[in-house]
């Protein structure tokens, strides 16, 4: 065999070797298996890849700490920038929230509010958490909010992100090596399984968070059922993107499928049970597993029509119907719902829209709970729209009432004139 | 030479980011905009226009700019220019608190952020019914910015017309300047 023959072999076979992280649905249960070796109490710091205590920066010649160094940068530009929640009453609660799940490491995460209006969260290595409005939006209770909270700090405590740089530098390098072995004549190929081989190590990260992120919630005391919840209601409403048709490559994706994960988590979800029950045996004061929804609630009652505009505002129809429909049957404030409905369909304004929207305000009049002011304004220009004048004053007339200092106030007033 | 060479580039990158040179405009005559409107400029403004506005500032747009939107037909966005999907559209027969939406609801999906509007009210533009708002809020980066807009409806075609600026001193120090201008507006007649 010629030596250029033997050098394009030998590149073949450590590229395969790379491509050899492909998908690996056991990683769900990586956060069992290493519970189960550490004995019946179980510490937070025994689910970590090796040693991130609590406090401790990596060391200053690390790479890791060039990895913190970059974040620590990006989360100097987060903290002033525009789309920052600054919200005591909110941010206190997320902290809380963060710090019943992360225990000991609550002094090293840095909770963000975030005002965008998708589903999301993230942590980043140094402990900077982002909680996106989206998410917040569509948690059906603090258990939820926790299952997100839980994965990402799964993804902290494995240094998910530091595996993610080194492997991508040691595929880089793979490539270049194969690039020149083969004088570069698959290098398409070969760019598309480096890429293939980084997204399945991405998709196994994924996987392991959400094992750590059910045993994280589980020790705090939420119920781990509700994980798979989350992922069920997001699916309710992807399926309902008319637009967006196919659920795109997996082999080029960094999630797995969220079918995968709702049969996952459920699967899991009973194991998660087991060990908190078997965790409780013997206790006098036994922790019981909480959803924690009319806390939830509660928490984000005075933010929730915000983040339902900001929504709306995407313009994104047939998803918000389907979040508009999942909201109203978890049936908190039903006025509120049925006047963003009304909303959804002004907006919308499809042939027939008017007509839904009038009658879905006429309908957030008569709910339980508190419609938005808006509601007889909105009502009222349609109204006035329809040169129906006696019913149109009487709705802004009431606008006004409720609301004197609105923006809008003096234009309405010109419009009453 | 290099410094010659240097401000040509500069120009050159310039007039290859905006959709026309940039122009200075003097306050000698008034200045036809679009083919829709003259106004009266008060000061000396840096003007260039982008795919749908003529944009004027002093200190560089980031700080302040008086932006005249190209008349919006039944059925467009406000602006032309960057693509995003899904984006608030102007349709005929909207009142102006519809109108209001339509711009706060646009800047959002430009990564505007906490926008707020005040003091909502009628005002005449050249003879034609129209309104006036206020707003402010924060760009991406941080910055906080505040602003006004005036705006008609004429003919089923929507005309604006919006000064901002950072909120420390840029606003403020052409804001006089801004309403003179926006005072002075006359349609062309047809």
């Amino acid at each position: 065999m010629s030596s250029r023959k033997f050098i394009s072999s030998l590149a073949l076979l450590t590229l395969l070797g790379a491509c050899a992280t492909s998908d690996d649905t056991g990683s769900y249960d990586a956060a069992f298996e290493d519970s189960q070796t550490v004995g019946k109490e179980q510490r937070l710091e025994d689910y970590q890849v090796a040693n991130l205590s609590p406090g401790k920066r990596p060391p200053l010649n690390s790479d890791e700490a060039g990895l913190w160094m970059k974040m620590d940068n990006a989360e100097k530009n987060l903290k002033t920038s525009g789309n920052i929640i600054h919200d005591d009453r909110l941010n206190r609660y997320l902290k809380n929230v963060v710090c019943r799940v992360s225990q000991k490491y609550c002094r090293d995460v840095r909770v963000y509010a975030v005002r965008m209006p998708y589903f999301n969260a993230s942590m980043a290595p140094n402990g900077t958490m982002q909680i996106w409005s989206g998410l917040l939006l569509r948690a059906k209770n603090e258990a939820q909010l926790a299952a997100v909270v839980g994965h990402e700090l799964g993804h902290y405590l494995r240094r998910h992100s530091l595996q993610q740089m080194r492997k991508s530098i040691d595929t880089a390098n793979t490539m270049a090596f194969f690039h020149v072995a083969t004088l570069g004549i698959t290098a398409g190929i070969s760019d598309l399984m480096a890429a293939g081989s980084l997204r399945a190590n991405s998709r196994n990260h994924e996987r392991e968070a959400d094992g750590y992120g059910l045993v994280l919630m589980a020790d705090a005391g939420y119920d781990p059922r509700e994980a798979a919840e989350v992922w069920k209601r997001l699916l309710r409403e992807r399926q309902a993107d008319k637009s967006n048709k196919g659920g795109g490559a997996m082999f080029l994706s960094t999630h797995p499928g969220k079918k995968e994960r709702v049969a996952a988590l459920e699967r899991l979800s009973k194991r998660a049970i087991d060990r908190h029950a078997k965790q409780q045996a013997g206790k006098r004061r036994k922790q019981r597993l909480v959803a924690g929804t009319r806390r939830y609630v509660r928490a984000m009652r005075t933010y929730r029509a915000t983040f339902l505009r900001d929504e709306l505002n995407l313009r994104r129809f047939d998803r918000t119907q389907e979040l508009l429909k999942i909201l109203m049957e978890d049936g908190s404030n039903m006025a509120e719902l049925h006047y963003f409905q009304g909303e959804l369909y002004r907006l919308r304004n499809k042939q027939g829209d008017t007509a839904r929207a009038m009658a879905a305000y006429r309908t957030a009049l008569r709910s339980r709970g508190t419609a938005p002011a808006e509601v007889y304004r909105d009502l009222g220009l349609i109204l006035h729209k329809q040169r129906r004048r006696g019913p149109a004053r009487k709705s802004l007339a009431m606008y006004l009432k409720k609301k004197p200092n609105a923006e809008d106030a003096e234009m309405i007033r010109y419009m009453l004139k | 030479m290099f410094k010659r060479i240097t401000a040509i580039a500069l120009l050159l990158f310039v007039t290859a980011c905006v959709g026309s040179p940039v122009q200075l405009v003097e306050p000698k005559n008034r200045i036809i905009i679009n083919k829709q409107y003259s106004v009266d400029p008060a000061v000396s403004w840096t003007s260039y226009s982008t795919a749908s506005d003529v944009i004027w500032t002093v200190d560089g747009p980031n700080l302040q700019s008086l932006v005249f939107v190209d008349a919006v037909a039944d059925g467009h966005r406000l602006f032309a220019g960057r693509q995003k999907k899904n984006m608030p559209k102007y349709r005929k027969g909207m009142t102006p608190i519809e109108i209001k939406d339509v711009f706060v609801s646009t800047l959002g999906r430009y990564n505007y952020h906490q926008l707020k509007v005040r003091k909502m009210r009628p005002t005449m533009v050249d003879g034609v019914r129209g309104f006036r708002f206020e707003f402010s809020g924060t760009t991406k980066g941080g910055l906080n910015k505040q602003g006004f807009v005036v705006g008609a409806v004429r003919n089923d075609k929507l005309y604006l017309v919006y000064y901002w600026g950072a909120e420390l001193h840029y606003y403020d120090k052409h804001r006089r300047d801004a309403e003179r201008i926006v005072a002075s507006l006359r349609f062309v007649k047809a």
